[in-house]
């Protein structure tokens, strides 16, 4: 088209030694930046302590024809989770519970699940810290947070499902997690905390046995 | 390749219509999130779904306009016609977009930013906390009365058994006035409860700081929140004093309600409280998700400004692009192209001026390639003229060089290679050393200045050449231009050698005459003179003396005899031509000739084909052509004595047709040595001779009197071309295969020729009849020994200028 071949072959020639001269420093910098985010990372888990939730142990036992769970959690509630309770704004958590027939080349086939949804508050008036069991619509007080914590880290009893549907199930596997949310927050924290790891209060799935 | 024809079918097509409905999509999904900032009845998952949604949107776009900025750079860079254009105009929307915009968003911002600072107020805040300790004390009354009662109730049940308290609970629950009370034992065990709500199964149950608190021997008073609406107020004291820590005491719990009034107000003082303090903890992030929602509004409208931009740059570039390629096509020499005319706007109109245009260049080039036809046939026609003149025609550009030759030039110059062109005439000299004269005479012309455009510069030159030397009559001529400026040189040759050669012969004529004149005039008197001499005196001398003056008169009579037959044969060659001319048979003149030579001791044969050979000349000089060539023969075999036992000289006369021209043929041959090569060129010039005694002229008369006759003479040994019908006829001639052979053609009738050798005396008084040269010389040429016109390369220049 134009004449600029023989400038055109020169670039060429230049770029075939450029273009791994350039890669090893593209990923040379990528590395930088790499070890940077990994320092700021550090840095801001050293300045924030951050929320977490965590599954401690999980126990299910059949009693009287019925699946019960224990759990039991650990809670940690960063500093800002704690200072928007005292200012009016409740922490909804959801417990969830699954026993599932597992597959191989899909996800497990659901076999009995239930949820369990608490609200953590602060009363102002009373001073009291409360626990809603938003399903069973019972509330209880806390003098204390590390009290109503404590209680919330405990759940005893939780029927699940009826043995009889379990007994012909083939191999079970029971799930229970923990998760914040964010979706009953106040409209404006909602998507800072999507991102923010103040707000990260979700607990990774954790395995239980299934009894028969 | 099938990317790119999807590509073009599909997502060119596609993109611009999903362009539209995602940027109608973001407006609605911008009104729907200002909404639900607003409103807090709104379903959960909407907000987060709405803003996931709006990103996936505006990533599109981000896309779309992504792809046109890099196609538009692409373009720019290879300079695609309108691409700066588009580029520029862009710019300039984005441009009147984007600021307005800008402005607008940094005013909403700060103005947020403001606003929701301005509902913030110090009192109002404490207002609120005063409001709240307010609500807190107006219980501390009843809290006081009901720990009072509890504690009271507590000492009536201290020390009954565990039945007995279960039955005096209730009435000691009325007596109080409390709403519930519960006694727990040991592990936090309910011993009893009596309750005013009998439907109320479970007993209220205290938490862990409250019980140990009583369990260590405390009060414990607490407003309790419980479910709902409905606040009350807990009280747990230990039941049995001093008893703590071992497991075994009781505890008893005391719940009071709150008067509905009370209730409801605190709810409300709680209410506000919350309500204020949730917006103050939530101020910044508020700010921070208006500008968020802001932000995002703007991204929509740049983006959108820029597609658009984009569209409309496109959509106004369209017409500038098509032209800009129709004047490409037009550049490249396709003047077919017509551009749609689709519009009445001022673009439509230039694209109508630019099919008008392209038509108007369309005629142009026709007329013009028809014009160019007719430049090339004329000149494919002067080149045809040219290559057929008979002189050699050479043209040299402005710096010398050979840009046309015909072919006559090489033939002239004797140069081997045909092909000259781009050489300059020093390159010829140096490769050709023999034309080095050419290069003398004009070498120096064609330096730039030298010659003047229009001027003309003649030279004769000789150069030797391998046919022997050759006189060119050469022309320089500078060519002119239209500015005046030489433009090129033309160089014309011609060979003037035959007529020179003609001139020489003519000038020998007038020479010999002269002398014969001049001559012959003492000889007479000298003869005669010794003639008396010898007679008066022979008598009357001694024997020896007698014989002295005898041999010396004699000799003196016989040369004078000798020169007297020189001398008339020089007048014979000289002579001008009287000729009285008469139809004669040519067969009875060459017999009535041979007829002189019967007897003698070399036979003369006449063989002739029969036909009559009429010819129109003068008898006279025919018989002394016959006689010339004749004893010539003769002569020839005398000389060559014994080599030859059948001396014979042949006599042939025959009608030849050659190209539809009838020609009378004479050949006089004989069987003798032959003419030796290197004479055979010059045979018929004047003192050419083989023979210590000849006079040279008799073959120099011999073609002067055939030429006279329109005749040509020409001479050959006879083993070049022996006729098969001699060979027939005569085969002694086969054994002899050597010997001279002169052939003579004469034109069958003579009188055709005669209007081309006028025969009025008046003429033949000034002018020579001398046909066979072919040239018309002006008598007085020969009046000086020298030519004159042989022109040094003087610059004698004619400045006239051709048009």
């Amino acid at each position: 088209m134009v004449s600029t071949t023989p400038c055109w072959k020169r670039y060429e020639a230049r770029a075939d030694g450029v273009i791994p001269a350039t890669r090893a420093q593209g990923s040379r910098w990528a590395g930088w930046l790499f070890l940077w985010l990994l320092v700021l990372q550090g840095g801001l888990v050293g300045q924030v302590f951050a929320s977490s939730a965590q599954v401690k142990d999980a126990h299910a036992e059949v009693r009287e024809g019925v699946l019960y769970l224990d759990v039991d959690f650990k809670l940690v509630l960063d500093k800002e989770m704690i200072d928007a309770m005292q200012n009016a704004i409740p922490l909804n958590l959801t417990v969830q519970a699954v026993i599932e027939h597992p597959r191989d080349w899909w996800v497990g086939k659901t076999i009995a699940e239930d949820d369990r949804r608490y609200q953590l508050e602060y009363h102002a008036l009373s001073k009291t810290w409360l626990i809603t069991d938003v399903l069973e619509h019972e509330a209880r007080s806390f003098s204390s947070l590390r009290g109503a914590l404590r209680s919330l880290q405990r759940i005893r009893a939780w029927p699940i499902a009826a043995a009889q549907k379990l007994r012909h199930a083939g191999h079970l596997v029971g799930r229970v997690r923990m998760t914040l949310d964010i979706n009953k927050l106040p409209l404006p924290l909602r998507f800072p905390a999507l991102f923010d790891s103040r707000w990260a209060l979700n607990s990774d799935w954790f395995l239980w046995s299934v009894p028969k | 390749m099938k990317w790119g024809a999807f590509y073009h079918r599909w997502v060119r097509r596609l993109v611009p219509p999903i362009s539209v409905m995602v940027v109608i999509l973001l407006l609605v999904l911008m009104y729907l999130i200002s909404e639900s900032l607003r409103r807090a009845d709104q379903p959960e998952h909407l907000y987060l779904t709405l803003l996931g949604l709006s990103a996936v949107g505006i990533l599109f776009l981000a896309v779309v306009v992504l792809g046109h900025i890099l196609r538009l750079v692409t373009h720019y860079r290879r300079g695609t016609p309108g691409a700066r254009l588009t580029a520029r105009l862009v710019l300039t929307f984005v441009g009147l977009t984007s600021i307005p915009v800008l402005i607008v968003f940094y005013f909403s911002v700060s103005f947020i930013q403001r606003g929701i600072d301005s509902w913030f107020d110090v009192q109002v805040e404490q207002a609120m906390s005063d409001a709240l300790s307010l609500s807190q004390m107006a219980f501390d009354g009843q809290m006081r009365t009901a720990m009072e009662e509890t504690k009271r109730a507590a000492q009536q049940l201290k020390g009954e058994s565990g039945d007995l308290i279960a039955l005096d609970l209730n009435s000691v629950r009325r007596n109080t006035g409390a709403h519930e009370m519960t006694i727990f034992g040991s592990r936090n065990l309910i011993v009893a409860s009596a309750s005013d709500d009998l439907q109320a199964i479970v007993p209220s149950r205290p938490d862990e700081t409250a019980l140990s608190h009583a369990r260590s021997g405390k009060d414990f008073i607490g407003l309790d929140p419980g479910g709902g609406d409905s606040m009350r107020i807990r009280v747990v004291v230990p039941l049995t004093a001093g008893l703590t820590g071992d497991g075994s005491s009781q505890v008893l719990q005391a719940l009071y309600a709150i008067s509905p009034r009370a209730n409801q107000l605190s709810s409300s003082v709680q209410a506000a409280f919350n309500e204020y303090r949730s917006l103050i903890f939530l101020h910044k992030s508020l700010k921070k998700t208006f500008t968020f929602a802001l932000t995002l509004a703007l991204l929509l409208s740049l983006l959108t400004a820029v597609w658009l931009a984009f569209i409309a740059a496109r959509k106004l570039l369209a017409p500038i692009r098509e032209l800009a390629a129709g004047t490409r096509a037009v550049a490249e020499g396709d003047y077919s192209l017509r551009l749609p005319v689709d519009r009445r706007d001022d673009l439509g109109q230039l694209v109508q001026s630019f099919n008008t245009m392209t038509a108007r260049v369309r005629r142009a080039h026709q007329v013009m390639q028809q014009l160019q036809e007719v430049a090339d046939q004329e000149r494919d026609y002067l080149e045809t003229v040219i290559q057929h003149l008979s002189s050699g025609v050479l043209t040299l550009s402005l710096d010398g060089r050979i840009t046309r030759s015909n072919s006559i030039v090489t033939q002239l110059l004797s140069i081997t290679s045909q092909h000259i062109d781009g050489c300059t005439l020093r390159e010829i000299c140096q490769i050709y050393p023999h034309l080095e004269p050419i290069c003398g005479a004009f070498g120096d012309l064609l330096d730039p200045g030298q010659l003047s455009a229009g001027a003309t510069v003649e030279a004769q030159v000789r150069i030797m050449t391998d046919t022997g030397r050759r006189v060119l009559l050469s022309r320089i001529a500078a060519l002119p231009t239209d500015d005046d400026t030489a433009g090129g040189f033309v160089i014309v040759f011609e060979d003037i050698t035959a007529l020179i050669q003609a001139q020489r012969d003519a000038a020998w004529s007038e020479v010999a005459r002269r002398l014969a004149h001049e001559i012959k005039n003492p000889l007479t008197p000298i003869q005669l003179s010794a003639e008396r001499l010898r007679r008066r005196l022979l008598g009357t001398l001694t024997d020896e003396s007698a014989q002295i003056l005898d041999r010396s008169t004699q000799t003196i009579i016989s040369q004078v005899e000798a020169m007297k037959l020189m001398v008339n044969e020089f007048a014979e060659y000289a002579r001008s031509p009287q000729m009285t001319r008469t139809t004669l048979d040519l067969d009875e003149l060459v017999a009535e000739v041979i007829d002189l030579y019967k007897g003698g001791d070399i036979p003369v044969l006449h063989v002739t084909g029969g036909e009559p050979l009429l010819v129109r000349a003068d008898a006279g000089r025919i018989r002394q052509v016959l006689h010339n060539l004749i004893r010539n023969a003769q002569q020839a075999l005398t000389d060559w004595g014994d080599h030859q036992s059948n001396p014979l000289v042949t006599v042939t006369t025959g009608l030849r047709v050659e190209g539809g021209l009838a020609l009378i043929e004479l050949t006089i041959a004989d069987n003798g040595p032959g003419i030796p090569e290197a004479m055979l060129d010059r045979l018929f010039e004047p003192y050419a001779t083989t023979r210590p005694k000849g006079s040279g002229l008799g073959l120099a008369i011999v073609k002067k009197i055939v030429e006279e006759h329109g005749g040509v003479v020409t001479a050959s040994n006879r083993q070049d071309a022996i006729t098969e019908w001699e060979r027939s006829g005569h085969p002694e001639g086969e054994s002899n295969d050597t010997g001279a052979r002169i052939v003579i053609h004469l034109p069958l009738n003579v009188d055709e020729l005669a209007p081309a050798f006028p025969e009025d005396n008046a003429a033949q008084e000034a002018t020579p009849d001398q046909p066979g040269t072919g040239h018309n010389v002006p008598q007085d040429l020969f009046r000086t020994p020298q030519l004159p016109t042989t022109h040094t390369p003087r610059t004698q220049q004619s400045s006239h200028k051709t048009p």
